[in-house]
Parts: C-alpha cells; structure tokens; sequence
C-alpha cells in the first residue's frame, strides 16, 4: 500500500503542476489585447476618418456634418472603452497603459472640440466664400458709374481670391487694407455694406478655420494611440514571454512525467513477469498441495473409518490433557459422546483414586516428552459414564504436531475378556472338584467299606461288652466284698466299676460316630439312589423341612420368618433330595445364631429374568470370615469339629444342588449375618447338561 | 490495461501541450476596419438627406417609455409628465415663448420640439447633454423641472406591479435606472416624422415640391442657410453663434437678462452667445423661434436670421419663397402631420 502511495502522489504532483502550468502558460490577455488593438485600429480608422471629413469640410466637399458628430461619438465611445480596458489591467502595465488612454481620450476631446468649432466657423466661412463667389464679384458691377469705388471692390476681390487661394499671411494683410480703404468710402450701399461685411468674415475666419484646420490635423491622437498601442503590446509581450516560459516549463513537466511513467510502466512490467512467473509458482504449488489436501483428506477419511470402526477406544489427549479425539467405540465403551467428552480432561475416565499418579505421570510426560508407558501395553481401569468401575488395557503413543504435543491411547474393555477368565477359571474349579470327588468317592467307598466291617464288629463287640459289664459287675462286687478291692486293668475296681460302662459307652459311642461319618461319606460320594425324577414344588419341601426341624428352631431362635412366593413353577428332581438340601442350609443357619434374639428368614421366589426358582437362607448369626467363603463346600471343612461337625454337611448340599443343575453361593458379613442362595432352574435341557457334569455319577 | 494507460495518459498530455498553442491563435486574427467612403462622394450631393421612413428599435422597450413619457409620476409632485412640455399632438412641444430650461444656470429658454430629437448630435439649446439619457437625467433630477430623484422615482414606478412586469420583460435586469432612461431615449428616439413633402422631393418624386418651394429651397441654399441647417435633421449637428453680422441680443426682448447659452457649459470665451444650431424638421409647426421664444412667425425668424446670420437684406418675396420652403419639411408621425401649436391632431 506503502509502495502504491509514493508513485501516485508523484504522478498526483506532476499532474496537478501541469494543470497548474496550463493554467499559467494560457495567455490571459489575449482577448483583451485583440480588443484593445482592435479598438485602437477603430480609432485610428475613425480619427482618419473624421480628418478626412474635416479636410472635406474645409473644402466645402462635404454636404453635411451629419458624419463629424456620428464619428466623434464612435470615436468617444472607443477612447471611453479602451480607458474601461486599461483600468482593468493590473500592474505597472495598467498604470503605464491608463496614463496613454488618458492622454489620448483628453487628445480626442481636444480634438472634437476643435472640430466643433471647425464646424461653426467654418459654416460661416463657407457663407461668405459662397456670397463672395456668387454675389460679390457682381456687386462691382453695381458701381460702375464710380469707377473709384469699382476698382476698389475688383481690388479687394482680388486680394480676397489670393488670399483664398493661398491663406498666406501677406494677401491677409492685403485684404485688410483693401477691406479697411473700401470702408472708409462714405458712400453706402447696402450691396456693399455685405461685401464688406462678408469680406472682413473672410479675413477674420479663414486663418481661424486654417489654425483649427492644422491643430486638427495636428492633434496627437495618432501619436497618443500609437503610444497606447505600445504599452498594450509591451504588455501583452510581458504577459506572452510569461506564458512562454509556463510553456516551456509545461513541456519540461511532461517530459518528466512522461519519463516518470515510462519507468513505472517498465517497473510495472518486470513486476507483472516477476508476478506471473510468481503465479505459475503459485499455481503449481497450489496444484500440488490441492494433491496433498485430497490425500491428507482420503488418509484422514481412511484414518476416520479404522478410528471409529475400530473395535477399541481410540483417545487423544493434548499436552494440557484435555481430550481431543474420541471415536465411536470409545463412545460404546465410556458412555460419552463426543460432544461431552471433547475438550475435557481425560481424567474423567479413570477412578478418583488414581487421579493425583497419573497427573503426575502426565506432567513428566508434557514436561519431558517421554514416558516409561509409551509403547507398553498396561491394564488398568476405567470408569464409565454411569460411574461403574471396568477393566480396561490401554496402550500409550506420543505424537506431536507443530502447536502441540499429543497423547493417543488405544482401550480395550477387558470386563467381557475377564468375565470369560472367571467362568473358564470356574469352570477348571469346578472339573477340579469334580474329579477330586471321583477320586474321593472312589476312595472314600472303598475306605467306607473296609471300616464299615471292623466297625460293625467294634461296635457289636461294645454291646455286647457293655451287656458282658453288667453280667459280670455283680460278681465282681461280690469278689471285692469278698475279696476286698483289688487292682483291674491297672486301676482300683471301685474307680474301674464307675469307668468302664463309660469306657464301653465311649467305644461303642466312637464306632457309631465312625459309622455315621462313613454314612455321609457313602452319601457324598455316591448318590443315594437316583431318586424320583418327579416334578416337585419347592415350597412343599420348605415347609417339610420347617416341620422336621420345628423343635431345632425353636429352641434356638425366635424369630423364623418364612416368605414363601406363590405360583412357583415345578421344579424336576428329587423331593427328598431338595428337602434334605433346605434342611441342611436351615440347620447351618439356625446354628450360626448366638443367641435367640438373632432370626432366620427363609424365602423362595421366582426369577423371571434367568427362569429360576430362588431358595434364600438368611440367618443373623456370626457370618463366615472372608477367606473361608471359597472353602465352605469343600468336604472336612467345618468350623465346629468340637461340636461334632464332620465337614461334610455342605459339600453333600453343594454335590445335591449341583444334581439338580442348581448353584449355591454364600453372602455374608461377619458379625451380621450369612445368606445361602440356591438358584434352581427350571428348564429340563439345561437341567440335562448340567447333569452331565455332575461328578457324582456312577458306573 | 496498463498499455491502455499509457496510451491514454499520453493522449492527455499531447492535448494538453495543444492546448496553449491553440489559445494563441485568436491573436493572430486581425480586425479590419473599412473605411466608411458614403460621406466623402465627390459628386455634388444635397446637403439635406430624407428621413428614414421607419426606425429598427425594440417595440417593448418603446412602449415602456411611451408610458413613462406620460407618466406625471416622473415629476416629484405627479403633477408634470414629460408629454406635459412636449405635448405629441402639438408639435412636440408646448407652444409657449420660453419655458424653464433644463440647464440651471442659464435664462428660460423656449421648448425644442420631441420629434426627431434622436437625429441631434447634442442636447438642449446650450448642447449641455451629449446623449438622450443625459438629456432625460438632467430634466428628471432639474429642480426647476420634474424636480425628483432617483430613489423616489424607482420607489414609485417599483410600487407598480405592472411597470416592474413590462421592465422585467423588456430589460434582463428589470427596472433600474439605467433602463428607465434607456426606455425613454428609446421611444425618443423612436419619434421621427418622416414623408415630409420636401423628403419625398429628395427621394426624387419631383412633383413633391412646387415651383415656388422648390425655388424656395434654392434660395435657401444659395444664401447660405445651409450651411448650419444642413444634415438630415435641417440642423441639430453643431453650434453656432447667434449673431454673426449684427447684434442679435437686446433687441427683440427688452430688459430681458443676456442667455450666453454654450459658454455656461464651456466657460470657453468664443461660446459666448453660441447655441445649438436647432432642427428645422417641423418648423411650421413648432413655433415661437430661438432659444428665447422672440420670434412668434416664420417671417420673423427668417428675416432675423438672414439679418444677424447672413448679413443679407432679402426681398420679401425672396422671403416668402423660402418660408413656403420650409412649410414642407413638416412631416407625419403615426400618419399624421405634425400639428401646429394648438390645433389638435384627430
């Protein structure tokens, strides 16, 4: 813009010089001096003019003087205008040019009063000349009886007609004495009285008329017009000479501009090359880069389709840890939109509790450009809109652009990869336990039975022991009687007497305990018999199992309540089998409470969603430590062995549950309580399948 | 484009170099003035020429000084129009010997006639006025005439809505007091009387004039009346003395005080009793005579001119010859003869 400026205010100047140069060099004057030189060439026209009629007059050639005063008007006027003219001059011109038309306007008046009085006596001069011609020389002839006074009028007509003729001074003389001796004739007559009359007229006026005639003729009109042509030409040269070097200056001006412009011109074109060349660069590059926008915009739409069609959460942060980019899986994942999420920390997606570590982490990456998770691959979690807390495995990449730094993670959800983990690890539990109750069943029949048979003997032998005992007690307290105490089995008879019933009773007590053990061995390891396959109502068996063990609840609690939901569907499976199930889980439960201040809930329903039938045991006991909850079904696990508990009491429920294609999980808080949920389902195939696993089935 | 500049920038620059050469060319156009040869023929010409039979002037503007002509508003007290002096119907003037004159300093002087005033070189028995304007000035602001002034007068004629409307229709710039004189010089000038006999006889209809007129005229020329009455008005182009061969003063009007007539303009020595020499156009009709209304007839003034003028003794019937003469230079205006003093024109 700068540059624009300069060279149009040069032009602007050059021009605006040149206008003001044109304006100069134009000769201002030369109107008025073609009119002032016009006027002056009238005037001297019509002062010849009016000489001329003069001279005409004078010679009585001219029939009027209708033209002396018409020209004299003209003559005024013009003398009027050229003096109007000059005043409007300024300088010492005008002075110089207003003194001339002065002097020549007073010349002219001068000189038009003399004709005026030209006029008047020259009219006379022409009368009396006129009489003198035609009457007077005749008036001798009048007086030709007197010859004196005859010869005196021929004489004086003839010095009259000399002097007429020649208007010298001498023949006026001449005249005047003629005139003068034929006055002093006395004799009068009244012809001659004229003659004399009309003769001194001659004398008197012809010189008179002579004198006006030259100081007409003399005037220095002619003189004072050419002087004021002149000072107009002078001035109008002045004025010309001016103009002139405006002229020549105009001329340099345009020179300059013209050179000025000639050089802008060939600026102009080597700029406009320059510019083209500048162009065709332009144009190109421009060409090319159109190329590179339309691949950038072709890996951009491709970036944008493996972005959101990824099957993981693609996120970028910027080095303020704001999120930048979001794509549709993230959207899935998270819960935002990108509308919400873009331009927010990306804070948001991970628990509260790591916030302040990877702030940190972040601040030494924006700091130092690098970080020991770029490029790894680490699980972590994340948190989802709705605020629940998911595992997630992430893997960091920097990338930066001119402006700034970036950080781009890409997320995947690993709750449905964990979940799988859980069930596949479940699963290996379960076919874990399953074989180590083949195995144990195995073992635990074949060991049941080769203690069953000694321990029938013990436990037969204790009896009859026992009767054996009291057979012998009599004589042997007669023996001591008799005999005094004596020692049996190392001890004195009256303690061994009080001992041995409790001995025997002890014996026979231990083989019935071995006997029960190897009873619910034989239970566990071996289905008792495979039961009616029947369809059986969950309820019923409840309330069964609330009448057997009526008196047990009683005396432990109470405050039982038992909520049982109507409309359940049939279950397929054993009845006894499931009674035995809530029987075990209500004494479990029952046995749990401290005091009987403490209640038992017992509840059924129906879940809709998985179509199950729902048994819950909840108790208000002492509840299960934690680390006890994944053992409670193993066999032999019992916290209660002083209190004749054999372990086996809820592995043979859990075996039973799983007959019957159920689950069994325990809920509990210690000090609280502990809820047994067992989920019964109700379709026969998945009944069917979960059958298959079933560990303990024979042959 | 910017070859198209260039090409006009350098078309501008040429024309502009054009230019001062081409204000100098009116320079160089020289006016020629042509001698105006129809008064110096050599051939004997009469020295009376006819009037012309009409005269080229703008009828507006004549129309607008008739009305100011007689209008009395002119005068101070509306009571004097300028027909009141120069009556129209009575030969152009009032009839009277003398009447107050338009020059201050000088005596009363008897009214010129109106007609054919255009034709005068100069104004007034004394020629005080060069122009018909100055002329009309001079009578307007004279005390001893209409006695108004300027101020006055434009305040009146401004106050009429019609003179305003005719000014401004006649004249560019309306009604001011250059153009109030313009229409009053204009319809003077405007008052010719042409198709006197005499002016027919000159126009060649020989009949025009009776033996006697005609014999009139010759005695008026070759007794040298000519020579001051000459010229297409009879007179009206120079001055003259009045008073050549004998006392003219005194004689006629007793105790009357001594006119000077141009040497109260002058103040020049030999303008001493030198008056304008009038017109004789009209003369029947436009009597008394002289400046001072002396002479009640025709008779009367010829015979003192041809006294004190010429220094002549005419017979009376040479006398009667050039008073028949001069009866027929009375001429028409608007078709009629101009009338004599009191004979009204029907």
């Amino acid at each position: 813009m700068v540059r624009l400026w300069k060279p149009l205010s040069i032009v602007a100047g050059l021009l605006l010089l040149l206008t003001y140069l044109l304006i100069q060099s134009r000769n201002p004057d030369l109107a008025r001096r073609a009119h002032m030189q016009e006027a002056l060439q009238n005037l001297q026209l019509h002062d010849t003019e009016l000489t001329r009629d003069v001279l005409l007059a004078r010679a009585g050639l001219l029939p009027n003087y209708d033209s002396l005063p018409q020209i004299g008007q003209q003559l005024s006027q013009i003398a009027d205008a050229l003096r109007a003219e000059s005043t409007t001059v300024s300088g010492a011109a005008a002075k110089e040019m207003g003194k001339h038309a002065e002097a020549l306007t007073a010349a002219l008046q001068q000189k038009l009063t003399l004709v005026e009085y030209f006029k008047s006596d020259n009219a006379l001069l022409q009368n009396s000349l006129r009489y003198f011609t035609h009457t007077g020389q005749n008036i001798g002839k009048q007086f030709k009886a007197e010859q004196n006074v005859a010869a005196e009028i021929a004489a004086v007509s003839h010095v009259l007609v000399r002097f007429i003729h020649t208007s010298e001074l001498g023949a006026g003389k001449e005249a005047e004495a003629a005139l003068s001796r034929l006055s002093a004739n006395p004799r009068k007559q009244p012809g001659l009285d004229t003659l004399i009359a009309h003769g001194w007229l001659i004398v008197e006026m012809l010189p008179r008329v002579d004198t006006l005639l030259r100081q007409i003729i003399a005037a220095p009109t002619t003189a004072h017009a050419d002087a004021l042509q002149n000072a107009v030409l002078q001035y109008a040269n002045r004025v010309e000479a001016r103009a002139q070097l405006f002229r020549v200056l105009l001329y340099l001006v345009a020179v300059i501009l013209l050179g000025y412009l000639f050089y802008q011109f060939a600026r102009l074109r080597s700029n406009a090359r320059d510019l083209r060349r500048a162009n065709t660069d332009l144009e190109r590059e421009m060409g090319e880069r159109q190329q590179a926008v339309a691949a950038l915009r072709a890996s951009e739409e491709r970036f944008r389709a493996i972005t959101e069609s990824a099957n993981d959460a693609i996120i970028s942060a910027d080095s303020s840890g704001n999120i930048v980019s979001w794509n549709a899986r993230a959207e899935a994942i998270f819960g935002y939109t990108a509308e919400e999420i873009l331009g927010t920390p990306f804070t948001r997606l991970m628990p509260t509790r790591h916030h302040l570590a990877h702030l940190e982490r972040f601040r030494q990456w924006s700091t130092t450009g690098s970080s020991r998770l770029v490029g790894t691959t680490v699980e972590f979690s994340g948190v989802r809109k709705d605020g629940s807390e998911f595992p997630l495995e992430i893997s960091l990449s920097t990338w930066s652009t001119a402006h700034d730094n970036y950080v781009t993670g890409i997320i995947r959800d690993l709750t449905a990869q964990k979940q799988l983990q859980e069930t596949t690890r479940q699963q290996k539990l379960q076919l874990i336990q399953a074989n180590k109750m083949t195995a144990l069943g195995t073992l635990v029949s074949s060991v049941a039975h080769e203690i069953n048979n000694p321990n029938q003997v013990v436990l037969m032998n204790s009896r009859v022991l026992a009767q054996a005992w009291d057979d012998a007690v009599g004589n042997l307290d007669d023996y001591a009687q008799e005999h005094g105490s004596f020692s049996l089995g190392g001890l004195p008879y009256s303690e061994m007497r009080r001992t041995v019933p409790t001995l025997v009773q002890d014996v026979h007590d231990g083989a019935r305990r071995i006997e029960r053990i190897v009873d619910d061995l034989k239970h566990f390891s071996r289905p008792r018999g495979r039961g009616a396959h029947t369809a059986l109502q969950l309820n019923e068996a409840v309330e069964r199992a609330l009448r057997l063990l009526a008196h047990l609840v009683k005396n432990r609690t109470d405050r039982l309540q038992v909520g049982l939901a109507q409309g359940l569907p049939s279950l397929p499976g054993d009845a006894q089998h499931v009674e035995q199930i809530v029987v075990n889980l209500l004494t479990n439960a029952v046995e749990a409470l401290p005091n009987r201040k403490r209640g038992v809930t017992v509840t059924t329903s129906f879940d809709a969603s998985k179509r199950c039938v729902v048994l819950e045991v909840r108790d208000e006991g002492v509840g299960i430590p934690p680390e006890h909850l994944a053992r409670l079904c193993d066999p032999f696990f019992t916290t209660k062995q002083e209190s004749g508990g054999t372990g086996l009491g809820l592995a043979i429920t859990s075996s039973l549950v799983r007959l019957h294609g159920g689950r069994l999980t325990f809920d509990s808080e210690p000090g609280k309580g502990t809820r047994a949920r067992v989920t019964f389902p109700c379709h026969s195939e998945e009944k069917s399948s979960l059958l298959n696993l079933s560990p303990a089935r024979e042959e | 484009m910017t070859r198209k500049i260039t090409v006009l920038t350098l078309g501008a620059m040429l024309f502009a170099l054009s230019l001062p050469v081409a204000a100098q060319q009116p320079a160089k156009v020289w006016h020629i003035g042509v001698l105006d040869s129809s008064s110096s023929a050599a051939a004997p010409q009469e020295p009376i020429t006819p009037l012309p039979l009409s005269v080229d002037l703008d009828p507006k503007r004549v129309a607008l000084g008739e009305r100011l002509f007689n209008d009395v508003r002119l005068s101070r007290d509306n009571t004097k129009s300028c027909a009141a002096c120069h009556p129209l119907d009575q030969g152009g003037m009032d009839g009277r010997r003398s009447a107050t004159s338009a020059n201050d300093s000088s005596p009363a002087r008897n009214t010129p006639t109106i007609f054919n005033v255009g034709l005068n070189a100069s104004f007034n028995w004394d020629g005080i006025a060069q122009t018909l304007e100055a002329q009309a000035e001079i009578v307007l602001l004279s005390p001893r005439l209409m006695n108004t002034t300027w101020p006055e007068l434009l305040t009146k004629l401004r106050a009429d809505a019609d003179y305003v409307a005719r000014f401004n229709n006649a004249y560019p710039e309306g009604l001011t007091r250059a153009n109030v004189l313009d229409a009053l010089a204009t319809f003077e000038r405007s008052l010719l009387t042409p198709n006197a006999r005499f002016d027919r006889y000159l126009r060649g209809e020989r009949h025009a004039l009776t033996e006697a007129e005609q014999q009139g005229y010759g005695l008026f020329k070759s007794y040298g009346c000519v020579a001051c009455h000459q010229g297409m008005n009879i007179g009206g182009n120079m001055y003259q003395k009045f008073g050549v061969f004998a006392e003219a003063r005194g004689a006629e009007i007793p105790g009357a005080p001594v006119d000077l007539g141009r040497y109260a303009v002058t103040k020049a020595a030999r303008d001493r009793e030198v008056f304008r020499v009038p017109s004789l156009r009209n003369v029947a009709a436009t009597g008394p005579y002289f400046h001072d209304g002396r002479a009640q007839t025709l008779e009367d003034a010829v015979r003192t001119m041809v006294r004190v003028q010429l220094g002549r003794t005419l017979s009376s019937e040479e006398i009667k010859l050039i008073i028949q003469f001069l009866h027929t230079l009375t001429g028409e205006y608007q078709g009629r003869p101009v009338g004599a003093p009191g004979k009204k024109i029907q």
